[in-house]
């Protein structure tokens, strides 16, 4: 935010901030009482129900982009940018099937990164490791950074103890209780964050009709409203496989898959995916208005709390307070628990210690927490701005494993070679498109080449996979 | 070509309303979980 | 977009060069201003101080990209996309 004052005075937003950080915490030391082993600890015992798993699904999904960056999507991009950003939504939709195959092929799974050493082996598995702690670690640190800078915007609080004080409080219950922590405060973060919209939105359209913000659209900001506008059309594709390479890569998705009780994953995400489909443009839509609502917006990144706080005064800012946070928390744990499993599954236990005992890699997965945390503060500490940007690279790395993991998870004849092969090449190709043409080609080229490189291997394979090699124990 | 007043009014009215019936579906969801002990 | 000034300001948009056809954009204390969406075509932008005082018109020419280009990035897009979809819902038949 560059001149504007912040919204709250600060001794509300650390009122607001020490109370919500106590009740996660709280939260997160009695539910990990029930954790024992390494299994309860990563996979809440594996017997998560429908309510949580739906609702984990959809809150995790929702970060700090989605309420504060759908704003600014939509005041660049126009209706066409919100709509290209609710695709997101169906990364979660399409894994719904993927997560009642995974629960089935693997009973004994712990990790995504599994997957890879089982189905495609060693040479993959380094492969898909170097990418996903890529994606996960910018992600984590973009996400801890937007925390600092959202804080400091809205109440004044300083960046570093911002940034501190919400890394600090995830950290905390996410080593205390686990994945168990993690899901049950994002249900109660999800319910927070949708009724907080819900209520803005209707706040903000008692204000101003739509008929009036069309008005003022069409008059001011005509490319907006418009149906063929080249740079919104040009980024639909590339979002969606972005948000498909996020969600069938990443172990934040791939450990509830394999913690949900049976039967339960793919109604869960199916659920999640629409749960998440409409928050976008019911934040979203609150910076179209601000032309209507003469509200003056000095950076796209600040229009959403600016129009609020101007129109709700003190309580909407204090709305806009609870919803960042509880989008960034429900984001953080999520991230910093599948990290941490997959650090001590697939690097702890199965490269170096494959003897560990379950109660031992339970403690392991704690300090691993720990450090990610301590790793990623260090890293936001300086707030070099160009940090959060790298995210973007990660489009091309995650595009390239789309096909990979799709057709491991369904046809025996994908082998090695077009798993590695797809994900270099697509990277590279991705990367190479991403710098030499644009951002919004990045993601859509990798998973183009690979998906080409992968079904080729397919087509020549003489190899047949053997699911139940899938089924590993211990 | 633009999008319509009643497109955007059936977008914007449309998402907040779905936005609540997933709030209460979501509220009512974990009430049958408690009731049949299946929270987890 | 940014400026330096003490005090507050006038921020003008028009098509014409001698701002016959000028809108106020913004007035008031901040020196900076978000502007967006808007069609192609030359504008030109001002700045007025409080005591009337006004800075060197800046031109701003808007060429949106090119709308064939974008039609093939969401073929190929919906292509790809597409075939994953495919690919997902055939599920496993070699089982």
């Amino acid at each position: 935010m560059s001149e504007a004052d912040a919204l709250l005075p600060p001794n509300v937003g650390w009122a607001l901030l020490a109370a919500f950080s106590l009740l996660w915490i709280g939260l997160g030391v009695y539910w990990g009482r029930r954790n024992k082993s390494f299994e309860d600890h990563a996979l809440a015992g594996r017997n998560i129900g429908l309510a949580l798993g739906t609702a984990t699904a959809a809150a995790t999904w929702i970060t700090s982009n989605t309420t504060m960056l759908a704003p600014q999507f939509a005041l660049q991009l126009g209706v066409w940018g919100m709509l290209a950003y609710s695709t997101a939504s169906f990364g979660l939709l399409l894994f719904a099937p993927m997560a009642g195959r995974i629960r089935a092929l693997m009973p004994h799974g712990y990790t995504s990164g599994d997957f890879f050493r089982l189905r495609y082996g060693r040479g993959a598995w380094g492969i898909f490791l170097v990418f996903t702690l890529f994606y996960s670690l910018t992600w984590l640190v973009s996400m801890a950074m937007a925390g600092g800078i959202l804080l400091n915007a809205l109440s004044g609080i300083p960046y570093a103890w911002g940034m501190t004080v919400i890394l600090g409080v995830c950290v905390a219950y996410t080593m205390r209780g686990g994945l168990a922590a993690v899901i049950g405060t994002d249900f109660i973060q999800s319910l927070i964050i949708i009724v907080g919209i819900v209520i803005v939105g209707f706040a903000v359209l008692s204000h101003v009709s739509i008929a009036e913000i069309h008005a003022n659209l069409s008059a001011e900001r005509p490319a907006l409203l418009d149906m063929l506008f080249p740079a919104a059309i040009m980024a639909i594709f590339n979002n969606l496989l972005f948000g498909l390479g996020e969600v069938f890569h990443n172990n934040v998705w791939w450990s509830r898959a394999f913690a949900y009780r049976d039967g339960v994953g793919g109604k869960a995400f199916a659920l999640g995916g629409l749960v998440w489909f409409p928050v976008l443009i019911a934040a979203g839509f609150i910076a179209l208005a601000s032309g209507a609502l003469n509200v003056a917006v000095p950076a796209s990144d600040m229009v959403g709390p600016l129009v609020v706080a101007q129109v709700l005064g003190e309580a909407g800012a204090v709305a806009i307070f609870v919803i960042v946070f509880c989008s960034l928390a429900s984001s953080i744990d999520s991230l910093l628990a599948a990290t941490s499993d997959l650090l001590t599954e697939d690097i702890y236990r199965r490269m170096f210690r494959p003897a560990a005992t379950p109660a031992r890699l339970k403690s392991m997965a704690q300090y691993v927490t720990l450090a990610l945390g301590v790793f990623t503060w260090a890293v936001c500490l300086p707030r070099i701005g160009t940090l959060a940007s790298v995210l973007f690279f990660a489009g091309p790395l995650v595009g390239a494993m789309i096909w990979p993991i799709v057709t491991g998870l369904y046809w025996r004849r994908a082998n090695s070679a077009g798993a590695v092969g797809g994900m270099l090449l697509g990277a590279g190709a991705g990367l190479a498109c991403y710098f030499a043409i644009g951002f919004y080609v990045g993601a859509l080229v990798a998973t183009a080449v690979s998906m080409v490189w992968v079904l080729a291997c397919a087509r020549l394979s003489k190899s047949r996979f053997d699911w139940a090699k899938l089924k590993e124990t211990a | 070509m633009t999008f319509s007043t009643g497109f955007l009014g059936i977008l914007i009215y449309g998402s907040l309303v779905w936005c609540a019936i997933s709030a209460i579906g979501l509220s009512a969801f974990l009430v049958k979980d408690l009731v049949r002990g299946e929270v987890w | 977009m940014q400026w330096h000034a003490t005090g507050a300001v006038t921020l003008k948009l028009a098509r014409k060069a001698d701002f016959a056809d000028a809108r106020t954009l913004y007035s008031g204390g901040n020196s900076a201003y978000f502007l967006s969406g808007l069609a192609d075509g030359t504008y030109y932008l001002e700045l007025q101080g409080s005591g009337g005082e006004t800075s060197a018109p800046l031109k701003l020419t808007v060429a949106h990209q090119s709308l064939t280009h974008a039609l093939w990035l969401a073929g190929l897009g919906a292509l790809v996309f597409l075939s994953t979809v495919a690919v997902i819902f055939r599920g496993a038949r070699d089982e």
